[in-house]
């Protein structure tokens, strides 16, 4: 049985993990498998409060649990980040387009996120360690505020430990005890060992981070068309027929959030949208 | 080519050089090492050498009371201590190390004759330095715009 993305559908949480202060994970088993590519969205509904699109962070090739990770910035996501475990979550979905796992077989991968903008990523971590031996080196940058605002800290302890992973976190802001990098997260490419002819890039986090994490990695020999973003917009259907998310002629609920970024790049500059 | 002209030909500092700019510089560089928590400048002291970072990390750090306030990390490829190159030629903030840390420290106070005697040369180092101030003043910018909290 395949999910109807026009039904919400109920799950129940069967666990919840706090992320950091304002970021939780939510991870609920739906009654039959849910098959997603990495970088899809679901729209999660908040009973009495609205519905918001956020990323599946969980692993492709485990359908049998469905996981998103949100931050609470507003009524939804306070009410969404509020359930507990026994909970109930309302999902509709998936929608949008994915990251180019296929396209990257064979090539180096370089993962550049900042914030939040790890989680939609995560599926596709998750997917390229389970693929290992379709890809070429595969490489991940991660930028935060500071040392307590970073998302999955026990995933990149576990990436970064292998030998087939580089990992590299950098915080805006360290506390004390930080002893790790401290700056922005485009200052850690030229730092990170890929062959720009070779390698896919794939970037989310916010607009200005990405926009200048493309011109850092086109600096580093990088072509546009080797970049990959997401974009995020007012989503509400989800399957292109409101309009809320348009961007130029783009509906980013269908035909992104991902985008090659020679597509986007042109509307990326133009301030009015 | 030396150890030390090889070293520096190495760092990104030197990508616009010319290998006679190279040899020059060597002249005046020798390898300096750090080890963690090792205070390798201090404000308002004279600065009197730069530093092309070999391998480790150091921080740039500001004596703000009751604590130090860490601005920035930099790692193996960056160059430190621009202070060296302008009037009053002292630093301007603190470095420290982080980890164990292996660098090229060139001699400040006489290269400075030197950009003035040779102008082509002069020019090629401060076009070397100011592609660094320009990428760092960059990365300032983004870094002052508290991205994440978007």
């Amino acid at each position: 049985m395949t999910h109807d993305p026009f039904i919400p559908t109920p799950h129940r949480i069967v666990e919840k993990r706090q992320e950091t202060l304002d970021t939780v994970t939510l991870v609920v088993e739906p009654e039959t498998p849910f098959v997603f590519a990495p970088g899809q969205f679901n729209m999660l509904y908040a009973l009495g409060r609205g519905e918001v699109p956020i990323s599946i962070s969980g692993d492709p090739g485990e359908p049998s649990r469905l996981v998103h990770t949100l931050r609470a910035v507003g009524l939804v996501t306070d009410a969404l980040a509020a359930l507990e475990v026994g909970a109930s979550l309302v999902v509709r979905g998936p929608f949008g387009s994915s990251w180019p796992v296929e396209e990257a077989k064979g090539h180096d991968v370089l993962i550049v996120a900042g914030g939040i903008g790890l989680a939609p990523l995560r599926s596709t971590i998750l997917h390229i360690l389970r693929h290992r031996e379709d890809y070429g080196r595969l490489a991940i940058l991660y930028g935060a505020r500071t040392d307590h605002d970073l998302c999955f800290a026990d995933d990149l302890h576990e990436w970064g430990g292998r030998f087939d992973v580089e990992v590299r976190v950098t915080v805006d802001r360290g506390s004390p005890a930080w002893r790790g990098r401290q700056g922005v997260v485009t200052a850690v490419i030229d730092k990170t060992d890929f062959d720009p002819a070779r390698t896919v890039a794939m970037v989310c986090g916010p607009e200005v981070m990405m926009r200048h994490t493309a011109r850092a990695l086109r600096a580093a020999g990088m072509k546009d068309e080797q970049v990959y973003l997401t974009l995020e917009r007012n989503m509400k259907c989800g399957i292109g027929q409101c309009g809320h998310c348009q961007l130029g002629g783009e509906l980013i609920c269908r035909d992104g959030p991902v985008y090659p970024y020679p597509r986007v790049a042109p509307l990326m500059r133009i301030r009015e949208l | 080519m030396t150890d030390l002209q090889r070293m520096l030909a190495a760092h990104p500092f030197a990508a616009s050089l010319t290998d006679d700019d190279v040899a020059r510089l060597a002249e005046l560089a020798c390898v300096e090492t750090f080890v963690p928590n090792q205070v390798i400048y201090r404000e308002d002291e004279p600065a009197r050498e730069f530093l092309l970072l070999q391998s480790g990390r150091v921080a740039v750090e500001m004596h703000a009371p009751p604590g130090v306030v860490l601005l920035e990390s930099l790692d193996a490829g960056a160059t430190v201590g621009w202070s060296t190159f302008f009037p009053p030629y002292t630093w301007g903030c603190d470095i420290r190390a982080i980890e164990a840390t292996e660098a090229l420290a060139i001699d400040g106070v006489r290269l400075r004759p030197l950009l003035e005697q040779a102008p082509d040369f002069g020019l090629r180092v401060m076009r070397a330095l100011l592609a660094t101030v320009h990428q760092r003043l960059e990365r300032s910018r983004l870094h002052r715009m508290d991205l994440y909290q978007r």
